[in-house]
């Protein structure tokens, strides 16, 4: 812990500016969900989303702040301890800061609005149009249920490259994380456009007009069904890189 | 006591380019110079020494420990100030309070004597100092970290004449006793009464690694108005002939590192060198 207490402290200077930055973008998420629940800005939603993994995302970058190299790579501090408390910064520490931040938040909305809960209030005002619409009768919620393992991918590609590579850490690390997110959204793009044409094919197959609803409600449940081998897959990623981390730290 | 062993010692970077070939010395603890033109290795040994680069082959031991292997242990008793060094906190004194707990010798009276000798208290916002004055904090930094294993690279850079004095005074009185400093210079004469070794590297190559007493009991280094016919190597400077001659006589002169270095790199070279390891093989 004493050992864990020190490169806190080496890192101090990026941390901070990391800490106050996660703050602000959860607090201003809060308020623009917290805002679009209210008046029901439904665009605003994904603004507010986008927002709040912000600080997960880039938290990353703490670790590619230092120019010079040599500082970090030759600081007296195991290549066991460095990757470790990279990766527990990252995929411990900041989700804790963003949770109290975001409950804090609530908290204080609560002495003002039933609405605090924006989380259970936007699942549920999803769950009430996908069942309202006769399309699912799936919850949100169980979709978004393995989502953190897939939500993983990028601060932990992105760590992997700003601990790694040799110049423009920062700038190689942005690229990480918009290339991953992109890859991911191409992915279950084309993940849903299978599912779309099969379903489409499938009802003229049987000779029945391309129904939409049926054909979305075929997506929603073929993606629910398929989540867990996402999730698996993703896992499996992240286990393999962070253990490369810790190969290459080595190195 | 900081010994360092290097046997056989080669390092090629990727791109195969030979960076250092079949090094083998001893450095004993005390303060050394490393002298070699530019790209003949100074900066890849330092870097190999602190732990930063794999040697490709042979061997490098620092009392035991192999720095490759970048062991916390070894870590904390080396520190490597590059020339391009930057400091990721904006003050000497946060730097302190962050970076150097790592260090359990380091001491923070030595640094505030350091930093004044230079007019400087810590406090100072290290993006708004010279560069002159950014290596000046650096340097007492490196030195108040008491590390057995010190690596400096051009740490007299941007310092006006007064500062090189006092880096010169500061060394000397910061060196733990059983510590070990390298320091790669081209200027060599603003330290030149610091140093107790010289290692010598040409592309890639060690040229010569050898204690600065033994090699003022065999060369001596002489002045004179006319060409001197024994000297193994000289140059003209200022209407004087600066020359190196075999200490036959042994002369009490001083090693003049610029001559030495010259007389090395000049195709004169094999004559100093043999004059330096005649005597060895005969002891």
């Amino acid at each position: 812990m004493r050992r864990m207490g020190l490169l806190a402290r080496f890192y101090s200077p990026t941390i901070r500016i990391h800490m106050i930055l996660s703050v602000i973008c959860v607090l201003l998420s809060y308020l623009i969900q917290l805002l679009a629940v209210l008046q029901e800005w439904h665009l605003l939603l994904s603004l507010g989303s986008i927002l709040v993994y912000m600080p997960f995302y880039t938290a990353p970058l703490v670790f590619a702040r230092y120019s010079d190299r040599t500082l970090s790579l030759s600081l007296p501090a195991s290549t066991f301890e460095k990757p470790l408390f990279a990766l527990l910064y990252c995929f411990v520490v900041t989700p804790l800061l963003m949770a109290l931040v975001w409950y804090c938040s609530m908290g204080v909305a609560s002495l003002f609005t039933s609405h605090a809960d924006v989380t259970t209030c936007i699942l549920n005002m999803a769950d009430r149009q996908l069942s309202e619409g006769g399309i699912s009768n799936l919850s949100v919620s169980d979709l978004n249920r393995y989502r953190w393992v897939t939500e993983m991918l990028a601060p932990m590609i992105a760590l992997y490259v700003v601990l790694n590579v040799r110049r423009s850490p920062v700038v190689f690390g942005i690229v990480a994380i918009f290339v991953t997110l992109v890859v991911l959204s191409l992915t279950g793009g084309i993940i849903a456009g299978v599912y779309a044409f099969k379903a489409g094919f499938d009802a003229a197959i049987a000779g029945n007009e391309p129904d939409e609803k049926a054909i979305v409600k075929t997506i929603m449940d073929s993606v629910s069904s398929s989540m867990w081998i996402v999730s698996a897959v993703a896992g499996v990623i992240n286990v393999a890189i962070a253990s490369l981390i810790f190969y290459k730290a080595r190195k | 006591m900081t010994m360092i062993d290097l046997q056989n010692l080669s390092y090629s970077y990727r791109r195969g380019s030979l960076a250092l070939s079949d090094i083998t010395t001893r450095i004993e603890p005390g303060i050394h110079l490393l002298l070699g033109e530019n790209g003949a290795g100074k900066t890849t040994l330092l870097h190999i020494l602190d732990g930063l680069l794999i040697p490709s082959a042979g061997t490098c031991d620092v009392d035991g420990y192999a720095p490759a292997r970048r062991q916390p242990d070894y870590l904390n008793k080396v520190f490597f100030l590059s020339e391009s060094f930057e400091c990721p906190f904006s003050t000497i004194n946060r730097m302190a309070d962050c970076h150097a707990p790592f260090y359990p010798r380091f001491d923070r009276e030595r640094l505030a004597e350091n930093l004044a000798a230079f007019g400087l208290d810590g406090s100072e916002r290290i993006k708004n100092l010279s560069l002159g004055m950014r290596r000046k904090a650096f340097v007492a930094y490196a030195l108040s970290l008491q590390v057995e294993l010190l690596l400096l690279d051009e740490p007299a850079n941007g310092l006006d004449i007064d500062s090189k004095k006092e880096l010169r005074r500061m060394i000397g009185r910061s060196i733990p006793e059983d510590g070990t400093v390298i320091i790669s210079t081209h200027t060599v004469h603003d330290l030149q009464s610091l140093f107790d070794g010289v290692i010598i590297l040409s592309h890639g190559q060690l040229l010569l690694s050898m204690p600065t007493w033994e090699i003022s009991r065999r060369l001596a280094f002489v002045a004179s108005t006319s060409p001197l016919q024994q000297a193994l190597y000289q140059e003209p400077e200022g209407g004087l002939f600066r020359a190196v001659i075999p200490n036959d006589d042994a002369l009490d002169t001083d090693v003049n590192y610029a001559l030495l270095y010259s007389a090395v790199m000049s195709p004169s070279s094999q004559a100093v060198l043999d004059a330096l390891k005649t005597d060895n093989d005969e002891e």
